[in-house]
């Protein structure tokens, strides 16, 4: 119980650590609200919980190829669709499948072999 | 950029395909940014980045300028495509954030090798206790460092009825936070 009281105060101590690094580089930056000269302390929070992330180089570069295709396509007349990339879980399934298909079709052949060498 | 610089973008995107990868390169990180936020999982955020961007360039013959930006624009679809992911499926985002964010070595928040995530990730989950326009509000705000005038165009809402829901939001996360033991004042 103190373990789980614990953890949150911990938490918000980092917070606080967190702000007073924020307050500095915020200095000279437009402010978040228009009223006020200081920022809040939940707004720089959740400034910090929300910093900015960009996509990988390798997804953005892909995307950027295949919408080139796309409008390529789209200026012969072709329609553009977006095709969604197999996931793992389909390709795996599909994958299963085949083996097992493949392990009955030999399943049949040795035991219509077996049949017809005793036949 | 102005009004007039985005009916230019798009004029052109509708006769030249490289106006339209300027487009993408313009717009691919803000998108990405706020979807990202929205599902909570980077394989999610870049299929609907993708299709944000695929259905951006099937409507850009019928885009007709309604007085909202281009940016907006994009916004809206993005929007509506994480609305349905989340209709299908049928729940809110509950993966922790933080490890991908950690794994995202182009991430340009210094924070990131900051020795714990826990503030943030206490933050994070006080946002997804609230309905989802509020956290949209929240991400446009602090992900995308949007004005209440742009969030507005890209919610469909006044600039007041912005700033009116910003308010209670910051109420509601406050009062989430302060259930946890975080008392931010």
């Amino acid at each position: 119980m103190a373990h789980t009281q614990e953890a949150p105060r911990r938490a918000w101590c980092r917070v606080r650590d967190l702000l007073s690094c924020l307050v500095h580089r915020l200095q000279g930056a437009e402010p978040l609200s228009r009223n006020s000269q200081s920022p809040d302390p939940l707004e720089s929070a959740m400034r910090i919980a929300l910093c900015p992330v960009v996509p990988s180089s390798s997804f953005r570069e892909a995307l950027r190829r295949n919408l080139s295709f796309a409008v390529q396509g789209r200026m012969l007349g072709l329609s553009v669709e977006y095709a969604k990339p197999f996931r793992q879980g389909i390709i795996l399934g599909v994958s299963a499948g085949l083996l097992a298909a493949a392990i009955a079709a030999l399943v049949v052949v040795f035991r219509w072999r077996l049949s017809n060498s005793e036949g | 950029m102005t009004e007039q610089d985005d009916r230019i973008r798009i004029e052109a995107a509708k006769r030249d395909p490289k106006a339209f990868a300027e487009l993408y390169e313009l717009y691919v990180d803000r998108i990405y940014n706020y979807i990202y936020y929205r599902v909570s999982n980077v394989h999610d955020a870049e299929d609907l980045t993708s299709r944000t961007f695929y259905r951006a360039l099937s409507h850009l013959q019928t885009y007709e300028d309604r007085g909202i930006p281009l940016s907006a624009w994009l916004y809206r679809i993005a929007h509506n495509l994480v609305a349905n992911w989340h209709r299908d499926r049928g729940r809110r985002p509950v993966v922790a954030l933080d490890e991908l964010v950690l794994k995202n070595r182009d991430s340009e928040c210094p924070e990131d090798v900051a020795e714990s995530q826990d503030s943030r990730r206490f933050l994070r989950e006080g946002m997804r206790k609230l309905d989802p326009a509020r956290q949209e509000l929240l991400v446009l705000k602090f992900s995308q460092g949007l004005s209440n005038a742009e969030i507005g165009a890209i919610m469909g809402r006044s600039e007041g009825a912005i700033k009116s829901l910003y308010h209670r939001t910051l109420l509601a996360l406050r009062k989430e936070l302060a259930k946890k033991g975080l008392d931010i004042e």
